[in-house]
């Protein structure tokens, strides 16, 4: 016998079964791995759903540390972000469950944007978890909800969110309703004409959609529009953006009809100012609109002269302070189709760009303070319901270790 | 009679596949090892997340819902040698849970600085609670003058 024969015993056999154990092991390794991943993956799903749901109801059921910390909202001297109202019974304060104190959500709003680490820091406890917060009326198409509310503490302001979404605040309320109509989208007419801006070298100043009327020069013309209003019954502000090729003092009187009632007849002067004519906004005043169907018509009546009427833009706004800026209307800010009807705060992210994001919905709404102070005492606002969606996600930099 | 070398040949193979046995229990033993470390540290994690989250809740749960309410829960520490240490900050509105052993700290945000705690496993000074957990412990959450208790008003 060789001894060749006895070292078979470290041929193919036992690599191959070294092999096969390395194969077996490894597979059992992935496994384990992979379920140790997987739990890992749902640990830190629960602490950001605990964390949604805990903040969120932290939010919309109680006041906050200190309970007024609206009267000096820098994040460094609040303890705890609560948007809850409350009220006084014999001494003792109550918290209105679910109800919210329309200045601390203003608040919150503004610090959120203005100082994101700091709030975050403050309802997480930490920075591990990003999130941002939808603020929204429970019917999305409007912003009637947040309409009309009260605030004690911001007179005059514009609170700005993430996503270019305004609250406007005029003295203390909450006036955001801006309903924008191209002149040049009217119902009816007579003798009016359609003019495309690039066509023309003027009116100076830009135009809105690029287009507006002319055709206002006779007697008897006239442009009307049906519209209706989202909200209940409140007193809007008209403006009309116009130019007239004449010096301020031609004027040429214009009609302007609500529902067949004239609600303004006063000259519209030129604005012809310096060799060119430029666009100008003039408040036609303050009117009390029902919810229901309207026709709005612009005619031209009996006296003055001139060169005849042009027309951009219509502006109907809850907002009875605001004066629009002559300066080329801004579609994205204010009353154009194409604005916002939720409000956005906080680090936003789109969804499927982070590996873990979990979201908690909460139904509250304005206390009964809202709109029964300030300048429309009588003006019965609908308070529905708004929402807030609270989301939590972990940053897809700072993935799981 | 066969000769001394083949004696030792065989005792070599022998040596050799010894070795390489026992380097591959070696390399399987220690990935098991890692493996249960690992496993180890997130069971004590997810311990130690609960614990802080179980207090958070049922404390905020009676902030909320305001004076004269309690109510009953358990802190679960299912294992031997699992011993936490449990803090309230009064100028700092969280819980603060570590794991002494391993340095592991969990913290979940509260809605009061206010809580308390005057069982035998706490201790409290003017700037904080603590209670020391080495066992499950079942106990009460009560508010009373708008101060959160655990265990019993003190």
């Amino acid at each position: 016998m060789s001894l060749n024969k006895k070292a078979q015993a470290f041929t193919w056999d036992i690599v191959f079964a070294i092999i096969m154990f390395f194969i077996v092991l490894g597979i059992l390794i992935y496994l384990w791995s992979d379920m140790v991943e997987k739990t890992k993956s749902l640990e830190i799903e629960y602490e950001i759903s605990w964390l949604s749901t805990a903040v969120s109801e932290q939010l919309v059921r109680t006041l906050g540390i200190p309970y007024n910390w609206t009267k000096d909202p820098e994040p460094d001297n609040i303890l705890v972000i609560g948007l809850a109202d409350s009220e006084t019974i014999e001494n003792s304060t109550k918290v209105l469950d679910r109800i919210l104190d329309p200045d601390k959500l203003m608040h919150f709003i503004n610090i959120t944007q203005n100082n994101y680490p700091a709030v975050r820091n403050k309802l997480f406890g930490s920075g591990k978890y990003d999130f941002y917060a939808e603020i929204f009326c429970l019917n999305q198409s409007n912003i009637c909800c947040f309409e009309g509310a009260y605030l004690d503490t911001i007179e005059e302001s514009i609170i700005t969110c993430g996503n270019g979404f305004n609250f406007s605040i005029s003295e203390n309320h909450i006036r955001g309703i801006y309903l924008w109509r191209e002149a040049e989208g009217y119902d009816d007419e007579s003798g009016i004409s359609v003019e495309v801006s690039p066509l023309a070298s003027e009116p100076l100043g830009g135009t809105s959609n690029n287009s507006w009327i002319e055709g206002l020069q006779s007697v008897g013309n006239f442009v009307s529009y049906n519209f209706s209003i989202p909200c209940g019954t409140g007193t809007y502000s008209l403006w009309t953006r116009y130019a007239k090729n004449n010096p301020p003092a031609v004027g040429k009187i214009i009609n302007i009809s609500l529902d067949n009632t004239t609600i303004f007849s006063e000259p519209y002067g030129g604005t012809k100012t310096g060799g060119s004519v430029f666009w100008k906004w003039k408040p036609v005043g303050n009117f009390t609109i029902s919810k229901e169907e309207h026709t709005l018509k612009i005619g031209v009546g009996k006296g003055g002269g001139g060169s005849a009427v042009f027309l951009d833009t219509l502006l109907l706004t809850t907002n009875l302070r605001y004066i629009p800026s002559d300066t080329v209307p801004s579609c994205g800010y204010f009353g154009c189709e194409s604005q916002p009807t939720k409000c956005i705060i906080g680090n936003y992210v789109i969804q499927g760009n982070t590996t873990y994001m979990v979201h908690d919905i909460k139904t509250a709404t304005f206390s009964e303070e809202s709109d029964t102070k300030g300048i429309e005492e009588d003006i019965p606002f609908l308070k529905p319901t708004m929402r807030i969606k609270f989301v939590v996600y972990k940053s897809p930099t700072e993935l799981i270790t | 009679m066969k000769s001394n070398k083949n004696k030792a040949q065989v005792s070599l193979e022998f040596i050799v596949i010894l070795a390489i046995v026992i380097l591959v229990f070696a390399v399987m033993g220690f990935v098991i090892y890692l493996k249960y470390v690992e496993l180890s540290d997130l069971r004590l994690h997810m311990t130690g997340r609960r614990i802080a989250n179980t207090l958070a809740d049922n404390i905020n749960q009676i902030s909320i819902v305001g004076e004269g309410y309690s109510q009953f829960f358990t802190l679960y520490t299912r294992y031997p040698g699992d011993e936490f240490n449990i803090t309230f900050y009064r100028k700092e509105p969280t819980v603060f849970v570590e794991n002494i052993e391993k340095e592991m700290t969990w913290y979940a945000p509260l809605l009061t600085t206010g809580v308390y705690c005057c069982l035998d496993i706490c201790e409290m000074d003017e700037n904080r609670t603590m209670i020391h957990l080495n066992s499950t412990l079942t106990t009460e959450v009560i508010n009373y003058n708008n101060t959160v208790y655990i265990g019993e008003i003190c």
